[in-house]
């Protein structure tokens, strides 16, 4: 289905991302790629989806032969007709509004006639269980359900061969549980299967070979038997995240148990609502701890932080700093939330301006901050030429730079490889030292055991469960997330 | 709801209407163009911009009777013209009910050029986008205190201008070109005539639609 003979892709800037490579993949196959950050996956999987020669240019050397055909020579959209991709972002991968009208998209591009289009629509949303969403607007569904419109959708024209390209990167455990079945389904179908992904654990039924990369080359391979047993410092030292879901280690560090937020009996609602979204909501968030707050879709985790933000207002109850009430319109500089894209966080154009923006005079300040955040280095870089770990440790910067005590992270390691990971943990760590608290929004079971003191489930705008880490084990919150 | 090629062919008619109709010719087309709303069954929608437009006649008559300024004409007029564009965007308003992919089936069966249909859905998928992150931008910008909200930033407009503009372009070329990407793994330009799963078809109901055509060129006799 496959064959790579010694690739090589150089981008017009002259930057080396693959070379060397060699793939087969047979008829029926499935190939998980992973690697860390920079390895040249992404790279790899718009070769075998022919993005790279036809969408993305510079040079690609080397024989590729993709379901009978070579990319260099065949147009994409005849490529297309063989080869389903599904990237990580379902936004930026919807075309129309409506799921019937989505998952149909492809075959009316290529004018296959209306009564086959309607069998194969028929017939896809039965066995998919997408029927209850056939004429939901797309911007309505949940992540996890989003994914699965894409996914069905490149089903429809009955490609052979399907890339994914970190398809769990913005699901939770359940969804990707959800996600996982889909998978199973593609697997007893006989389609190939290349799976770009950080995440390993839900592939370990899936995959028939996992690929590491690095550096642009393909340096090793498992089975996933092989991967399951292997220790954990190698685990670490590849950069990769655990195989196993249910197995990794808590680490907990020391912690001050003093009150520094107090939210006391918080009720938010929006005016076109029938139920309050939190209600009567009481939490405490002691000085130098890490709280993980979770929950699914729609329990208020987003709406909380946004009111600790001060962008909503409470109907009634009351946040205290310091035992001090504190409005919503004072909460924006004693508040910083960092969101999963920084992209809309950054405006200036030098990490330098970035950090003086609101604080012109404080030069000094704003050295020490960049020094201790590792950015210095980068100062008259211009934000957007960063590396996603240096926008969000840029974002912190100005965080720290406005005095804030409460930093709220929204998703801080979706699509992150291990090593990175690892860095996310070791900063939050660092910042609750600083005398603040930080208050983690996640669905990463990893990331709650590597740095959080608490967790917080929410359900329906309450909290459901909460426990102190040092009391319950690994396993307790992986049952808590799904 | 009618079908979407007489909606958009009213539409039409209307924009080219409203050049040569007197001031009470384009207050009959207003008010053909809320019934046309409310036949479709969008009585909220109806009833906001009869509101509206009430308020706003009744602004503008009164604008009328002052005997004004060089400041007021200049005002009047712009507030005359925008009177002349109102039915045209009450029609526009229901065609935007229309789910885009019906839309866009619609108006390929009256063979609009496929270069503009596919100019058209880029578009229509965009605005929603743009709007969205725009809002979210400058959320983050107020709490930075550097957001069009806040009247001191107005001291510094082209700063503001920037901070407005910047992220919103680094976003939405990302978006765009992601977009495109995963468009063209799907076949969007391949060389095929477009089909479509929609049924397009002229309905009974629809020759009520019809009616308004004639409707709306009698205006030009008020």
């Amino acid at each position: 289905m496959i064959s790579l003979q010694d690739i090589a892709f150089i981008t017009p800037q002259g930057e080396q991302l693959l070379k060397d490579l060699s793939l087969h993949v047979t008829t029926g196959e499935c190939v998980v790629i992973t690697g860390p950050s920079g390895s040249g996956k992404t790279t790899l999987g718009r070769i075998l989806n022919g993005l790279i020669p036809h969408y993305y240019e510079g040079k690609l050397v080397g024989k590729i032969n993709i379901a009978g055909h070579d990319p260099k020579t065949t147009p994409l959209w005849q490529l297309s007709q063989h080869i389903a991709s599904v990237f990580q972002d379902p936004k930026s991968q919807f075309f129309t509004s409506i799921t019937e009208d989505e998952l149909v998209f492809e075959m009316e591009n290529y004018g296959i006639e209306s009564k086959q289009i309607n069998s194969r629509l028929e017939h896809i949303l039965n066995t998919t269980g997408l029927q209850v969403l056939r004429h939901q607007p797309l911007d309505y569904l949940s992540s996890g359900q989003k994914q699965q419109v894409a996914i069905a959708a490149t089903q429809l024209i009955q490609p052979e061969l399907f890339i994914m390209d970190e398809p769990s990167a913005n699901l939770d455990l359940h969804a990707t549980a959800e996600l996982e079945k889909v998978l199973l389904q593609l697997k007893a179908q006989s389609k190939t299967m290349v799976i770009i992904e950080h995440r390993l654990h839900y592939l370990m039924n899936i995959a028939d070979r996992i690929l590491y990369m690095k550096n642009g080359r393909i340096e090793q391979s498992f089975t996933p038997e092989e991967l399951k047993i292997l220790p954990n410092e190698v685990l670490t030292s590849l950069g990769l995240r655990s195989p196993i879901l249910e197995h990794g280690h808590l680490h907990i560090t020391e912690y001050d148990d003093k009150p520094l937020f107090a939210i006391d009996k918080i009720t938010i609602q929006y005016k076109k609502h029938a139920k309050p979204i939190l209600n009567h909501f009481t939490l405490t968030l002691p000085k130098g701890q890490v709280t993980a707050l979770i929950g699914h879709n729609g329990a208020g985790k987003t709406t909380l932080a946004r009111n600790l933000t001060g962008l909503i207002k409470e109907r009634s109850g009351t946040i205290k700093l310091n035992a001090e009430a504190l409005p919503a319109n004072k909460r924006m500089t004693k508040v910083w939330f960092v969101m999963q894209d920084t992209v809309y966080q950054l405006f200036t154009d030098s990490v330098w301006h970035e950090i003086l923006l609101t604080h012109p005079e404080e030069t000094e300040k704003a050295e020490r901050i960049l020094q201790q955040l590792q950015l210095l280095h980068l100062k008259d870089r211009h934000p957007a030429t960063l590396s996603g770990g240096e926008k969000q440790r840029l974002v912190l910067a100005v965080g720290l730079m406005q005095n804030a005590t409460l930093f709220i992270l929204d998703e801080p390691t979706s699509g992150l490889d291990g090593f990175n990971l690892t860095r996310v943990a070791n900063l939050i760590t660092t910042l609750a030292k600083n005398n603040c608290h930080v208050l983690v929004i996640t669905h990463d079971p990893e990331l709650v055991a590597s740095c959080c003191h608490r967790i917080v489930r929410l359900h329906e705008g309450q909290i459901a469960e909460q426990h102190v880490l040092e009391a319950i084990t690994y396993t307790d919150i992986i049952k808590m997330m799904q | 709801m009618f079908d979407a090629r007489i909606q958009f062919m009213l539409l039409l008619l209307c924009g080219s209407l409203a050049v040569f109709v007197t001031n009470t010719g384009a207050m009959a087309l207003a008010i053909l163009a809320i019934a046309f709303v409310l036949l479709q069954g969008y009585f909220r929608l109806a009833a906001q911009w009869f509101i509206f437009y009430f308020i706003f006649s009744a602004l503008l008559l009164l604008l009328y009777t002052v005997d004004g300024n060089g400041i007021l004409n200049a005002a009047l007029l712009m507030l005359a013209i925008t009177s002349k564009m109102l039915p045209t965007l009450i029609f526009a308003s229901s065609l935007a009910k229309v789910p885009t992919g019906r839309l866009l089936s619609s108006l390929q069966k009256i063979n609009v050029p496929k270069s503009i249909l596919l100019t058209l859905a880029v578009a229509l998928r965009f605005f929603p986008v743009l709007r969205s992150e725009s809002k979210l931008i400058q959320e983050n910008a107020h709490i930075r205190g550097i957001s069009l909200r806040q009247l001191k930033n107005w001291r510094k407009p082209l700063l503001l201008f920037e901070y407005a503009i910047v992220p919103l372009l680094m976003r939405t070329i990302r978006l765009a070109d992601d977009l495109s990407a995963a468009a063209s793994t799907r076949g969007i330009d391949a060389p095929y005539k477009k089909t479509s799963h929609h049924h397009i078809a002229f309905r009974t109901y629809d020759s009520v639609a019809c009616l308004f055509f004639f409707l709306l060129i009698g205006t030009l006799w008020i």
